[in-house]
């Protein structure tokens, strides 16, 4: 059972890490599919 | 050699049966009550060939009007002595210009944005919106519900595959670490994106009506999250399983016995098999090639514009001329970026679905279908009763490299150490 605990770990480390990756690198939708002087941030 | 078949044979039979009983029970095709089109455009001859109230009428009956005139009215070849013309402005008239916008056809700059902002009226999105909510919802459902359904019947008729044989205690290492944690990775993923799908899906017309805006809105918010990060572990798991079962999973001359004897049901013995039987074959290979599928419209729809996939396809699927051929006309090639987005999240639905029904008859055959599949994923060994039963070549294979190594068959329980079987 402890190949199946690993991949789930794996599994929730990889989503986390693609969600900050991809959000660091600028492909959030708010990075990608507006501009600043539509954001109200 | 067992006498009890694995039960996969039937249990194809029973979907095969349901299959046909939908087909031959299958709503009627709506009546064919449109107005005639030859009448329809000899009343746009007193219009010049604008469109005339008919139209607009028949329209409103939902029949299938082809609007194709509605483009082609007003064209500056267009002859200028038709009755009624559009006179004075010519073809450079107000309704001109909307016409162009409303096909896109305008000559348009934008200062950002790209081509998705050139496109001001996109009308493909309703046409998404009945899809999604009609047909995709309705069949993709009742797909998923037909199928437990199957299921459930199927384990009322056959019960629990068991061992026929009695026990030995000794066990073989089915899968290796390495392969029970890219199952597992690749398992894991997909039920959380199918739910998270579903919830997307489905959200709207059950968890809303019942239970209220505030928790479908915070669902469809995590449904989002789960879904768009859970594809990498997805994909990833995917590659790994594909590389280390690619070579297993070839087909062999073993299938055609395997399905020559419908995975036990046609004859006494049970097929003989090596690592992966016929059926296990069929659900690599589903697995494999839908999950890509899956995967390539996924990333269409995770990066947004950037990968439109449909309209090169169905350029090559014209090319082919087998559609033509078949009677039906060529597929659209010029699409704009959000029909390509509104395609790729349907294509995206369908297999889904297809793959979903595939995989409850996987989790169900390896959990309760069958005694002692779990383990192989479990814990990796398996009684080696067990192994010959359903996979007997594989076994043979096994000993044959253990004896080769100069090994023994241990006496060995599970989870008190591995025995390189694979």
């Amino acid at each position: 059972m402890k190949a199946m605990l690993s991949g789930f770990a794996a599994m929730i480390l990889l989503a986390v890490g693609a969600w900050y990756g991809l959000n660091e690198m600028g492909f959030s939708t708010a990075d990608q599919q507006t501009g600043a002087n539509v954001r109200l941030d | 050699m067992s006498q009890r078949s694995s039960g996969f044979g039937w249990f194809i039979l029973l979907v095969a049966g349901l299959a046909v009983l939908t087909f031959i029970f299958r709503p009627p095709a709506p009546a064919e009550t449109g107005t005639d089109p030859a009448a329809l455009a000899e009343a746009r001859k007193a219009t010049g060939g604008a469109q005339t109230l008919e139209d607009i009428l028949a329209r409103q009956r939902g029949e299938n009007v082809d609007l194709s005139f509605r483009r082609e009215f007003g064209q500056p070849g267009a002859d200028p002595n038709a009755p009624l013309a559009l006179a004075p402005l010519g073809g450079a008239s107000d309704p001109e210009m909307w016409r162009a916008l409303r096909y896109d056809a305008a000559d348009l700059n934008v200062s950002a944005g790209g081509d998705v902002a050139k496109v001001l009226v996109q009308d493909g999105g309703m046409a998404w919106y009945e899809f999604r909510k009609g047909p995709l919802a309705t069949y993709g459902g009742w797909l998923l519900v037909g199928t437990i359904v199957a299921l459930a019947f199927f384990y009322l008729l056959r019960g629990r595959i068991g061992i026929d044989e009695p026990m030995t205690g000794r066990t073989v290492t089915r899968f290796q670490a390495i392969e029970r944690f890219a199952h597992w990775l690749l398992a894991g993923s997909f039920v959380l994106l199918g739910l998270s799908g579903l919830l997307t899906l489905f959200g709207r017309f059950f968890i809303l009506p019942t239970f209220g805006p505030e928790l479908n809105s915070q669902l469809l918010i995590a449904s989002k999250f789960v879904h768009n990060n859970l594809a990498w572990p997805f994909m990833l798991g995917l590659v790994m399983v594909f590389v280390m079962w690619v070579w297993h999973n070839i087909p062999d001359r073993t299938d055609i016995t395997w399905f020559a004897q419908a995975g036990g049901i046609i004859g006494k013995n049970h097929p003989p098999a090596k690592k992966f039987n016929g059926g296990q074959k069929i659900i690599f290979w589903s697995v494999i090639l839908l999950g890509a599928s899956i995967s390539l419209s996924g990333l269409s729809l995770l990066f947004p514009f950037e990968l439109p996939l449909f309209a090169k396809t169905f350029a090559i699927v014209n090319d082919t001329g087998i559609l033509q051929g078949l009677g039906y006309g060529a597929l659209p090639t010029d699409l704009t970026p959000q029909e390509e987005m509104q395609l790729a999240q349907l294509w995206h639905a369908i297999v889904a679905f297809v793959l979903m029904a595939i995989i409850i008859a996987h989790i169900y055959i390896g959990s309760i279908g069958m005694k002692g599949a779990f383990d192989a994923m479990g814990s990796g060994e398996v009684d080696e009763a067990w192994a010959h039963q359903h996979h007997s070549l594989w076994l043979d294979e096994v000993k044959a490299r253990e004896a080769k190594n100069g090994k023994n068959t241990p006496d060995k329980t599970p989870g008190t150490g591995a025995t390189p079987a694979e």
